[in-house]
Order: C-alpha cells, then structure tokens, then sequence
C-alpha cells in the first residue's frame, strides 16, 4: 500500500515536471523570453530588471532551476493586463467562480451519470437503455462551445428565461453548469453501463441470484461495487476534459472564472497569467489522479493489500 | 451480416469526404471574400433571406454554405495529418512497450497517462500567448492525445498475443523480434486499431473546432468550423445563423463517426457478434414433442430414495444474430437425493446450459426456456414466477462454478459474503450467532483458521481455498441440490482430489444430490453413481457408472472413453475425436454424431434414432445399439 501511495505520487510529480519544462520552454522557444516575459510598452530598464530577476544572462539550466523555484513559491510574474497585481493574485480572484461551476457540473454528472448508467445496463436494449446510449452519443459528440451559444439563443435570448452571461445568481448557473456537466455525464454514463454489464455476468452474481437475494440488493451492492473500478480509472480523463470544457464553457458564458481569464490573458498576450494557470491547473489534475488511485485502492482490496494467495 | 449504418455513412460522405475534395467546384463563392454590402443576410428560407446565399452570410458578407464546404478540408487535413502522426507514434510505441515489457513499457504507459491528463486546451493558450496560432500547432496538439489512445491500445492487444502459443514457438524457432511484431503482432492489431482511430478522428475535429473557438486553433480568416462559430458569437441575438450552421456541421459529423465507431466496434468483436439480433424475439413456448432419446425410465416406487431433480423434455434455446442455437434440445434426467449424476460432452455439447437451465440463470437477453418441465421436489421452475422463484432456488438450489476467481466477488471478504448469505435465510440470529454459523461453514469444508480466513478478500485465498468457500456458502441454505459445473478443471491436481473428496463429504453428511458437470471421465468414475452423455444438446446414452464403463452403447460414449487420458493426468479438452460437434444452429435431421461415427448407415441420416434399453436403468439412443457393430471390429 505504501509502495502504492508512493507510485502515484511520485508520477503526479513527473507529470508536473514534464508541464513545468513545456511552459518554460514555450516561454524561451520563440527566439526572444523578454519580449514573452514583459508587456510591450514596458521601459528599457524595466525589461532589463525583468531579465535579472528571472536569470536570463545565465545558462539554461539555470534559468530552469530559477523558474522552478519562483514556481514553487507561487511567483510567476506580474500580469500585463491587470496592473499591479501578480500573476498568482490575479488567478486567486478568479478562482473561486471557477471551483462553484465546477462543483455544480460535478454534481449534475454525480447525479444523472451514474443512476443512468445503472438503469442502462440493468435494462439492457430496452427503451430506457436506448435513451441513455442515445444521450451518452449526442454528449460525446456535441461541441461544448457551440450548445452554449444555442442554448443563450434559445433560452435567453429567445424565450428569457435564463440570463445570457456571467455569474449572476442561481439561474444563471443553469446553463453552464448542464453545457460542462454533458461529457461527463455521458462518459460516467457509458463506462458504468459497460462495468455493470461486466460485473453483471460474473459467476459471482449469478451466486448472489442463487442466494435469494433482491434485485435491488444485487444491482447496487452486489453489481454496482465492482462495476465502479473501471470508471474510476478514466475518471482523471473525465476531469480533465472537465477542465477543458469549463475553459470553453467559461468563454462562451462570460462567467468569471479562470478559464475565461486564461482567454482573454492569452488574447492580450499576458504570458504569466496563462502559464500560471496552465502549472495550476496541472497541479490540481495531479492532486485529483492522486485522489483517484487512493479511492481506487479503497473500492479494489486488490490494490490495498496486494498481498500473496494462500496456499491450500 | 448486421445491417451497415447508412445514415452516418451517408452523412460523412456528404458533408466530409465529398466537400472536402470537391470544395472549389461545388459553390460559386469565395470563402474568403466577401460582399460587404450583403452582410448578415439571413437564410433563404427566412424573410429578407436570398438563395443566392442558402445558409445566410456571416459579418463580412461570406456565404456560408461555401465556408461550411471549405471547412470540410481544414477539419478533414488536420484529423487526417493529427491520425497519421499519432499512429505511427503510438503504433510503434505500444508495439515496443507490449513486446518488450518491463522498464521501457514502464515509462511509455507513464507517458500514456501523462499525456491524457494534461490540459491541452490551457497548454494551447500558453503557446499562442507566446507564438501565435497556426497550423501545425493545431496538429501537435491533437495528435498529443491520439497516440496516447493509439499507444494504449496497441500495448494491450501486443501483450495478449505474445502470450499466445504461436508467438512463443515463432521465439524459439529463433525469428527476430522485429520479424514476430511484423508478421504476427502488427496483422492483429488492425480491427482494434480501426475502431480507435475513427472514434479519433471524431474526437480531433472536435479539438481542432474548440481550439479554433479560443483562438488557438486555426488562425481566421480560414474557414474552420470553429472559427465561424466564435465569429457569430457576439452575433447569437441577431443573426443566429452564423454560429448555427457550422456547429450543426461539426455535431453532425463528429456523431456520424462516433456512431460508426460503436458499429465496427460490435462488428469487429467477436463476443459482441453472437448477441441477439432484435428480429430474432424467442416466441412463447412451444408444447414440447417428446420424440427419441435416452431419457431416464420413470422411477417407480422401488423402495429407492426419492426424485430431487426430473428434467424431461428440456429445451433451451439462444436466439442470436446468426439463427437459433438449440444449446438444449429436449433432455430428460433425474437425480435422487444423496445420488450423484454425472453430466458428460465435449465443449459445446449443451451441458453448462443445462445446468444454468435447472437454476434459471441462463443468459436473459438471448436464451430462454422455449419446452419441457424442470421439477425440483414436484415444483416446476421453468414456470416459476421471477417473485417465487428467487426464494425456492435460495432454498432449493445451489451452484459450483468452474472459475473460483470468478465466483466471488472481489471487492468482499468471506466474512461479509458468508455472513449475508447466513443472514438472507436466518434474519432473526444474533450477530454473534452469525459469526459463528460462518466459522462453522469454513469449518465444514475444512478451510483452516477459519476466524482469520473471514477477515480475507477472496484474492488473498488459493483457487483451491476459493473454490471451498464457494462450497461452504452452497451449502448454507441447506440446499436439495447443487449443480457443480466443472468444478475442478481448474484446480492443481492434487486439490482436485481433495475438492472431490470434499463433495463426497459434504454429500455424505447432508444428503444433498449433486449433478457433475464434466469432460472428465476420471471424475465421473470416482464420484459420480449415474452419468449421461450429452452431444449436440442432447443426451445420447445414460446408465449407471459401471454399465457405461464396462459396456458403452453408443460410438460417440466409446470415441470419449477411448479419448480419455491414461493415467490421472489433467486435460482441458478432448480431443481426439475425428471431426467437430455440429453446428448447433444448423443441426441434422438424423442423428447428430453420425458425421463423425465410424458406424454410420444411411437410415442414421435420416431419423434421429429412438431410444434403446439396454440394461436396468441404462438407455442409448443409437439405432445400431442393440446390434452392436463396435464389438467385431479388430
């Protein structure tokens, strides 16, 4: 288990590195970092203070070993865009409307994917089986960015029910949160129904049938258990195209959040804000993945305790 | 052949392949020029609408029919080139983990899971905050994740065929590495690969449209669909169909493809092939025909112990893709209480789906009982309703599997399986009293330290172990009887001996009857006091044990005796018959082993042959039984 533990976590860190090392070497490829690292209305001497403080006259290693450093501090420089304010301030204010879309898609996918994808596999190629594939095909297939805006269309600037944009209250997390949540719901959506369909033929279900006990005691005890170790693995995929979508989904929606920050920072050319945000969003990918191999290891006693067979 | 799916095909022909290579002559337009003075006009269909533009035209007067049209050849060229890149990448890659294995497959399954968590849409910000969107950015991109799906699955298909037998020989015959992935490894491959890439290619049209959105796709004034999307952005409250028809593009074709993915998917999988095809629904029951075979004599009232299990005239059919498998074609048995049947065939023969008949636990959406009647103590399950029949076969009815692995659940330890079971039947015992009853179920199968033992998850125990505590939770509900299905074939040999004695144990102290599945007449000689022998969904001779040994009267008895292995040795399969078992779909009118039977007349050909008694209890359905023509030769 220790050893375990210890696998996830040091692979969480090398795909921190493997970021780290892109961003800083996007930020050095274009031929000159001082024209990446500052605005371009900036002083001479300012640019030259810049290039000091992030080491550029030195070697590239070095310069590497500086910007690890800053990182782990949280300092990545300061915003262009907004004046004075860091990089790390400008994402923290931004962050919060970021996690409350996010929790709520998380929610929705928590709440619709998985019954959907029990009902689906325990009424295999009946009506409601059809539906949920149906749904899980359109949610796998639709561009995120594209049901924002008709959506807006229709249900702001159509019929006015909803607010078109921003966080505004309660009602206007209807939309984003639905538009994030679709993929996730489809993905959770069709990875259970498969692991339920899996775990459904097992001998071991077979046995509990034969042991009289209920349906419903076998579909969510006796099925639904194993089923969930299958998605548990892609769930860290599923998060991440979370992400991606909350990007998309940000911008199509003006709604305040990191995602939309990272936007408009990339379309005035606010490298520290974006890089900033893409090593803070790997962090908390990295963090999640770490999560899931721990919940992994709690569903799946196999992975816990490892552990040799016992002869006889 | 399941029906072709049309409608995506249709759709990729027509709004993908075709516009992409035909794009200048299909439209008089210019995509990227346009009339200002016939900016934002809406659809023709709409008022103020011109046909001269069909869709409309976006904020710079472009028609964007022609726009949609040209677009096919950016979200066609960057899927294409993204594909191209990410499976040769990921080809080779997943050829050298799977084959090589340790370190190497080490790192590249990091680099698998790497690249499918990191943040590309974020990542594509950085660099276009950095250098500017363009083309070949957009590739590296997608491809990014391509080869990581390619890489995956092309690691996992090398790795379960360099397992494979005719690798290994290939090993030692001395071929070279690079010679075995070519010649044995890469043609396997292909029908997975097909299937990923397609799901691919609808996954990086996707990409490539989102990326274009942001802006750190194609660079505007291309026309990607992507891009035309976010040019109507701002426009969504006025002129709608800006943003629309480009979007309903890319939904369109990203569903064709993920809907043509699935389809190859079940086509190219062949464990999703056998499944139903819907047309095929089982119809009622049909009145069962008892026409010849050996059936099992009524047992009149002889002083012996009493029928737990009459089987007559079973049918049970699968109703697949590729026609009706009569898997059960009319079998009439019965097993007495304390009595041991033996169920005898090759694979194949019908046998496991007799048992799983008996208990109802047959594949539900393909098979289903079609005839005939299961009693079990004078109650008929075959009619039993779902309501009833879940507590008769808990109080009735048990179960061994071949596969201890598969027989437990995993995520469970004993305790908490035994101490269920227990409380299913007993609800009124103390937890206290239920720990013990489970320690003394172990007991009863002689598993040691069994207080220990609950605290186990099954994978911490030895297939032998399992398979004990599999017999200790059988036995729980006191059962009448238990169908052991191959319950040692896969066992070390020396604890097959020991299971064995265990049933005969366990049969000896409660009673219980035990129908032995088998393929093994080493097991039957042992344990079992009756056998039949099932071919082709039937059971063509049954008797008691002794008879059949010393005086089999059917060919297909003798081929399987004469098959069977000297000494106590293990086999999976017999396999010196001449000949396959027919097709169960597709069966003879005669008898089914005459194409294999070195006996065989003309009239074998043409009715299935009636039963024949033999002796006490002993019946072959074999027209040359009584003349026994086997017993001259040599």
């Amino acid at each position: 288990m220790g050893r375990y533990v210890l696998t996830s976590i040091v692979r969480g860190l090398l795909t921190l590195f493997a970021v780290s090392l892109i961003v800083f070497v996007l930020a050095r490829i274009s031929g000159d970092p001082i024209a990446v690292l500052t605005p371009s209305d900036m002083s001479k001497e300012d640019r030259a203070a810049v290039a000091a403080n992030w080491g550029l006259d030195k070697p590239i290693h070095e310069q590497y070993v500086v910007f690890v450093q800053r990182a782990l501090q949280g300092d990545f420089g300061d915003s262009f865009t907004v004046s004075q304010a860091t990089a790390t301030e400008v994402i923290w204010s931004r962050f919060p409307a970021t996690l409350r879309l996010a929790g709520a898609a998380l929610l929705l996918i928590t709440i619709a994917g998985v019954p959907l994808g029990v009902l689906a596999a325990t009424r295999r190629g009946k009506w409601a089986d059809r539906s949920a594939r149906f749904l899980a095909l359109i949610g796998q297939s639709i561009p995120e960015f594209w049901l924002g805006l008709v959506a807006i269309w229709i249900f702001a600037v159509r019929l006015r029910w909803l607010p078109t944009s921003g966080d505004t209250g309660p009602s206007s997390y209807v939309m984003p949160s639905i538009v994030v949540a679709l993929f996730g719901i489809a993905a959770i959506l069709r990875l259970l129904r498969s692991g339920m369909l899996e775990t459904l033929q097992a001998e071991y279900i077979k046995l509990a049938r034969l042991q009289g006990f209920s349906p419903t005691r076998i579909r969510w005890r006796h099925a639904f258990k194993p089923a969930l170790i299958a998605p548990l693995t892609f769930f860290g995929q599923v998060f991440v195209h979370l992400i991606a979508g909350a990007t998309v989904t940000e911008i199509v929606f003006n709604w305040p959040g990191v995602g939309l920050l990272a936007f408009t920072s990339a379309a005035g050319r606010d490298f520290p804000v974006v890089q900033a945000i893409a090593l803070f969003t790997a962090a908390i990918i990295v963090a999640t993945n770490i999560t899931v191999d721990l919940l992994y290891a709690w569903i799946d006693p196999r992975v816990r305790l490892g552990g040799k067979a016992v002869a006889g | 052949m399941p029906r072709l799916p049309w409608l995506p095909i249709l759709i990729l022909a027509g709004l993908l392949v075709i516009p992409a290579i035909l794009a200048p002559w299909l439209t008089p337009h210019d995509p990227l020029r346009g009339e200002l003075l016939e900016r934002l006009t809406p659809p023709g269909w709409v008022e103020g609408g011109s046909w001269t533009y069909p869709l409309g035209t976006d904020g710079q007067g472009r028609d964007i029919l022609t726009r949609i049209i040209f677009g096919a050849r950016i979200s066609l060229s960057v899927a294409m080139s993204a594909i191209g890149i990410g499976l040769l990448v990921g080809g080779s890659l997943g050829l050298v983990g799977g084959y090589f294995g340790g370190f190497i497959d080490k790192v590249i399954m990091w680099m698998i899971d790497t690249f499918l968590s990191l943040p590309f849409v974020l990542l594509a910000l950085v660099v276009v905050s950095a250098i500017g969107p363009s083309f070949q950015l957009v590739i590296v991109l997608t491809s990014a994740t391509v080869w990581a799906y390619v890489a995956r699955q092309v690691r996992g298909e090398t790795l379960s065929i360099r397992e494979q037998d005719f690798v290994a020989r290939a090993r030692v015959s001395g071929l070279s590495a690079l010679k075995i992935i070519r010649r044995h490894i890469v043609p396997n491959t292909v029908s997975p690969l097909i299937v990923v890439a397609t799901l691919q290619v609808g996954l990086v049209i996707l990409e490539e449209a989102s990326l274009s959105f942001i802006g750190a796709g194609i660079p505007p004034p291309n026309p990607s669909w992507g891009v035309m999307v976010a040019g109507g952005r701002d426009l969504i409250a006025s002129a709608w169909w800006v943003s629309f028809f480009p979007g309903l593009a890319i939904l369109s074709i990203v569903l064709a493809l993920n809907s043509l993915g699935d389809w190859l998917r079940d086509y190219l999988d062949p464990r999703t092939r056998q499944q139903m095809g819907s047309p095929l629904r089982p119809a009622g029951r049909t009145p069962a025909r008892g026409d010849g075979q050996a059936g099992v004599p009524e047992h009149p009232s002889d002083g012996l112990p009493p029928a737990v299990l009459e089987v007559s005239d079973l049918r049970t059919y699968l109703f697949t893709r590729a026609g009706v498998t009569r898997a059960v074609d009319g079998v009439t048995l019965s097993v007495r209480e304390s009595e041991t049947v033996g169920i005898v065939g090759e694979s194949g023969s019908g046998k496991t789906m007799l048992g799983l008949s008996i208990v109802r636990l047959t594949p539900e959406h393909v098979s289903r009982i079609v005839g005939g009647e299961i009693r079990v103590g004078g109650t008929d399950v075959s009619t039993l309703p779902e309501s009833e029949l879940r507590g008769f076969r808990a109080a009735n009815l048990s179960m061994i599997f071949q596969d201890p692995e598969q027989s437990l659940n995993p995520v469970f330890t004993v305790g908490s399986l035994l101490n269920e079971a227990i409380r299913a039947r007993f609800p009124d015992l103390s937890a206290a009293q239920v720990q013990s009853r489970a320690v003394e179920a172990l007991r009863s199968v002689n598993v040691p330290d069994p207080e220990r033992r609950l605290r186990s998850f099954p994978h911490q125990l030895s297939g032998g172990m399992k398979q004990r505590v599999v017999s200790a939770m059988a036995m729980i509900g006191q059962p009448k009887l238990i169908i052991a299905d191959e319950p040692t074939t896969s066992l070390d040999a020396t604890i097959q001996a020991q299971f064995l004695h265990l049933l005969k144990d366990l049969q000896a102290r409660t009673g219980v009857a035990l129908l032995l599945i088998t393929h093994d007449f080493g097991i039957i000689a042992e344990l079992a006091d009756r056998v039949a022998v099932m071919y082709a969904g039937r059971l063509v001779e049954q008797g008691a044990v002794r008879d059949i040994f010393n005086r089999p009267s059917h060919p297909y008895t003798r081929a399987l005796l004469e098959a069977r292995p000297a000494a106590h040795t293990r086999t999976d399969r017999l396999k010196t018959i001449e000949g396959n078992p027919p097709s169960l779909i597709d069966l003879p009118v005669g008898c089914r082993f005459a194409p294999r039977c070195a006996y065989a007349t003309e009239e074998c050909d043409e009715r299935y042959p009636p039963e024949t008694v033999i002796g006490e209890l002993h019946r072959s359905a074999c027209l040359r039984a009584e003349e026994e023509p086997w017993l001259n030769r040599s």
